[in-house]
């Protein structure tokens, strides 16, 4: 049997009429991993003795099924996937991508993984990503970069590159991965899959890495909308052990297509975004204008802000949540015996467990959190985030959706920006806003400039999701 | 421009060892992102109260009942660290040598 492009309802109907074992199934991926990985090197840790007996223990109890109870069977039971490398999974290692956590051993699962393992889901590995989720390319690992599967020169995006590649490359059904800025959306979208930034609060951040707390969200990387709103629907809710999560109150109202407005942000299409991508958007737009949806240029006036105001508050959240690797409990560390005292060994233990950007960022919010600068920068950008939040809160009232490239670029080579911060930042200028806001956003591949695939960035209200698999869904009717 | 001095002392604060010959550089760095920050002085925002949470959070409280973890969980959170005796993480001594 071949590996094809499976969905997460193809292994369901696969196992549903016997057609393939969950044993097998899993088997076919390792040995895809096994063949492809070495050039595209999107998995740091594979989980192969595990999940193979899983699978059996799987196929044993889809053995006893009776024919009503398999037509039944949950759409997740024995569906292979992988995790990005900072979510906890029980016995596995988890890296973060940094040489910090080289060897730190995950104690429990994350909610997400949990309720994923509880439908039956199964993890085939952890990928790779930008140490501790910061990058927009995958190239900040201290492992060594992920490349894009599309074209090797070129990077996945990131952080979650590796939870894309893989996905992008047919080595497992979906991934989990994790979008502070646009790090599920923008990897989505340079590999040509789709991704869900889920609303803010709405995903259990539980057994996440924590890198800024008040952006954070886990969502799906999968191969169609339809699998990210099957996973989505699991993990999603109010967890105990994660205070900022919600009770998910769907708003959904069913608005016919004729009577949907989308807005089309005017300050989006300007200096910056490449012309080609810009006219693959178009296209899009024009398509859903043959529907019957009303497009509206409209104003967010705070756009330009959005970067900056997001790169003064990610590392200031960062230098804090951070300042638990202290080489002590777990962690990287130096030998004690090297050291007078204490503040040496956290300087050393930090200043070589932590790469180039982290420390970068480390340093970046320490400085706009310190006295005598917290004011001019932590407070002020704070109160910038609001006027951008009010931004999408305006634009809301009078449309439905926001449609938006999700990069001014499709994935740029290997190299290319990496020696040039604010550069790389700058991959992330559509999509930090949405972020700032707390909104759901999905991408989905909507066209290529020279093979190389373009997403369109839906955004929607606020537990939207739904309204946004919805139109997303209709693009592939199309 | 940023100088040597500052960035030994933010270095410092964030607990970070950044050698004597990398703060030039560094300082380089962190100054073209702190000009790139300087562009949020163009937006007037008087009367605007600072956003730390997109939703309005209220606390949660639960009853503070001690959970019982195995001995096999006890066990794993240990091993994580590189020295520990009787059941505890052992370090240096904290306050004989600190400067």
């Amino acid at each position: 049997m071949e590996l094809k492009d499976f969905t997460i309802l193809d292994i369901n109907n696969g196992l549903k009429k016997k057609n393939f074992s969950c044993f097998e199934i899993c088997k076919l991926y390792f040995e895809r991993i096994e063949k492809e990985d070495k050039k595209i090197f999107s998995f740091l840790t594979l989980n192969i003795e595990n999940a193979l007996s899983d699978a059996r223990k799987i196929d044993e109890k889809i053995s006893k099924l009776s024919p009503s109870e398999l037509d039944l069977l949950p759409f997740l039971t024995g569906v292979p996937f992988a995790v990005k490398d900072n979510i906890l999974v029980e016995n596995l290692r988890c890296t973060a991508g940094s040489k910090m956590l080289e060897n730190y051993i995950a104690p429990y699962d994350a909610t997400v993984i949990k309720k994923l393992k509880e439908v039956g889901a199964i993890v085939i590995g952890k990928t790779n990503l930008d140490e501790f989720a910061m990058g927009s390319s995958t190239e900040n690992s201290f492992f060594g970069p992920t490349r894009n599967p599309l074209d090797l020169n070129r990077v996945p995006g990131g952080s979650s590159g590796g939870s894309a590649a893989a996905v992008a490359a047919n080595l497992c059904v979906f991934s989990l991965g994790s979008d502070t800025g646009g790090s599920i959306r923008q990897p989505a979208s340079f590999c040509g899959v789709v991704g869900l930034k889920p609303t803010y609060g709405s995903v259990s951040r539980y057994g996440l890495i924590a890198f800024a707390s008040s952006l954070d969200q886990i969502g799906p990387i999968t191969k169609n909308v339809e699998d990210a709103k099957i996973i989505f629907e699991i993990i999603k809710g109010k967890d105990p052990f994660d205070a900022t999560s919600l009770e998910y109150m769907s708003d959904v109202n069913n608005k016919e297509i004729k009577d949907v407005v989308i807005g089309i942000p005017k300050n989006y299409f300007v200096k910056g975004i490449d012309k080609n991508v810009e006219n693959v958007i178009r296209d899009a737009i024009k398509k859903y204008e043959n529907l019957g949806c009303t497009f509206l240029e409209i104003d967010l006036p705070h756009t330009e802000y959005a970067l900056p105001c997001y790169y003064i508050i990610a590392p200031s959240e960062a230098s804090s949540n951070l300042a638990r690797y202290d080489g002590i409990r777990y962690g990287y560390s130096k030998s004690f015996n090297e050291y007078d005292n204490l503040f040496d060994y956290y300087l050393k233990s930090r200043g070589e467990g932590f790469g180039k950007e982290v420390r970068r960022r480390i340093m970046i919010g320490t400085y706009s959190l310190s006295s005598g600068y917290y004011d001019a920068y932590y407070l002020k950008a704070q109160k910038v985030r609001a006027k951008i939040k009010q931004d999408f809160d305006e634009a809301f009232k009078v449309v439905d959706f926001i449609f938006t490239p999700v990069s001014p670029t499709t994935a740029f080579l290997l190299g290319e920006r990496v020696n040039n911060p604010i550069s790389m930042y700058l991959a992330d200028i559509f999509t930090v806003a949405v972020s700032l806001s707390g909104l759901p956003a999905l991408s989905i591949p909507v066209g290529y400039v020279n093979n190389l695939p373009v997403g369109l960035q839906i955004i929607g209200k606020p537990f939207q999701e739904y309204e946004i698999f919805r139109i997303a869904k209709m693009y592939d009717n199309l | 421009m940023i100088s040597k001095e500052k960035i030994k002392e933010i270095s410092y604060l964030a607990r970070l060892y950044i050698k004597e010959e990398e703060l030039d550089k560094i300082g380089n760095e962190l100054s073209s992102i702190l000009d790139y920050f300087n562009k949020l002085k163009e937006v007037d925002v008087s009367n605007v109260d600072p956003l730390s949470h997109v939703f309005s959070l209220r606390n949660y409280t639960r009853t503070d009942t001690p959970r019982v973890l195995d001995k096999e969980k006890i066990n794993k959170i240990l091993s994580l660290s590189n020295k520990k005796e009787k059941g505890f993480i052992k370090i240096n001594s904290v306050f004989d040598k600190w400067n």
